[in-house]
């Protein structure tokens, strides 16, 4: 079975991988995927030649000059872990003092102007039961026992 | 990465840092400088800057001493604190410019090639060889492709290494790694026929 240039591909760049003769013979005979190698073989060698580059060596005094600066930093940090935390409290507050208002928002029964249908039914029937004391006239027994009605269609 | 001995005059020095000790901190920081000053430089790949970053790492980690519970080696974790703040760096000196060659225009890779020349001592020419090579192409990197190459490559860390320093899946490590070494050989590539 041949192998697939992406498999190719994939296996040239991929750490501590052996050539296998299969892939192998695909570079031979695939230049596309052998230009890949080579081109991974440049940059592998250039990486190698990166890391033997020597990295700047700490100048004298290094660890004594750091450990002057740390009071300070320390300092630094906690002030700016103060004003955090103040920054926090506040938002805290301010969350809860917006759900009190939106609990009471929505716990107090409306007074204003507009008031819900059962707002007004609840004053309606208040008004009808003082009216009804006062006035028997408006009272179911009254209306029953007191006056006749015609029946509809006219009756006399 | 070693663990670290019960007998290691180290857990002792972190101890006392863990109390405020500054004397203690700087044996820990004569013992982890060089090592440091390495890094950041394989990542950064700025001479002027390394000492500076250095600097600011070793701060860090004295500011975050106390939530260091011995898990992991101390220089592994002194390490970690490294990567992520280069890698912060990178992103932070990213944002400002185009990188790789394959996102610019001519106008646009000529002047990050002038600007090269000008920072490196004025060279007529750039050569794309040897060191200067890998160099230029992670510059060019994105942070995160910069990372994983310059610990695979460079640092010349295993898998295993690297997952445990950027505290990810070996297997996503490997995912990366093929990924960022195929973006910048397509990189490289496309610089080569544009030349």
């Amino acid at each position: 079975m041949t192998m697939r240039c992406y498999k190719v591909r994939r296996l040239v760049t991929s750490e501590g991988a052996a050539r296998s003769p299969e892939l192998e013979q695909h570079l031979g005979r695939c230049g596309a995927c052998a230009a890949y190698a080579r081109d991974w073989e440049r940059l592998r060698t250039s990486f190698q030649k990166a890391a033997a580059e020597p990295a700047p060596e700490p100048s004298f005094g290094f660890a004594a000059r750091l450990i002057r600066l740390l009071p300070g930093a320390a300092a630094e940090a906690r002030a700016r872990e103060v004003s955090v935390e103040r920054t926090g409290r506040r938002f805290v507050l301010a969350g809860l003092l917006a759900a009190v208002l939106l609990a009471l928002g929505l716990l107090v029964p409306p007074s204003g102007p507009v008031r819900s249908p059962e707002a007004a039914e609840i004053q309606t029937s208040r008004v009808e039961a003082t009216a009804a004391q006062n006035y028997p006239l408006f009272s179911n027994q009254a209306i029953e026992g007191e006056y006749e009605f015609a029946p509809v269609g006219g009756g006399h | 990465m070693a663990t670290l001995e019960k007998d290691d005059p180290e857990v002792e020095w972190i101890r006392r840092t863990q109390q405020g000790d500054g004397d203690a901190y700087a044996l820990l920081v004569s013992r982890y400088e060089r090592r440091v000053f390495s890094l950041v430089y394989r990542i950064m790949r700025r001479h002027e800057e390394v000492e500076e970053i250095a600097q600011e790492i070793f701060i860090k980690a004295f500011l975050a001493v106390g939530n260091y519970h011995f898990e992991a080696a101390f220089g592994t974790w002194l390490m970690r604190i490294a990567i992520n703040h280069c890698y912060d760096q990178l992103r932070r000196r990213r944002s400002s410019r185009v990188t790789y060659f394959s996102e610019m225009s001519a106008d646009g890779e000529q002047a990050v090639v002038l600007s090269a020349e000008s920072r490196e001592g004025g060279r007529i020419q750039v050569e794309l060889e040897g060191r200067d090579l890998a160099g230029k192409l992670l510059e060019r990197a994105s942070p995160e492709d910069r990372m994983i190459l310059t610990l695979k490559e460079i640092e010349d860390l295993s898998v295993d290494e690297i997952s445990r320093l950027l505290k990810l899946k070996a297997s996503t490590v490997k995912v990366r790694l093929h990924r960022a070494r195929k973006r910048m050989l397509a990189d490289f590539r496309r610089w080569q026929e544009g030349k």
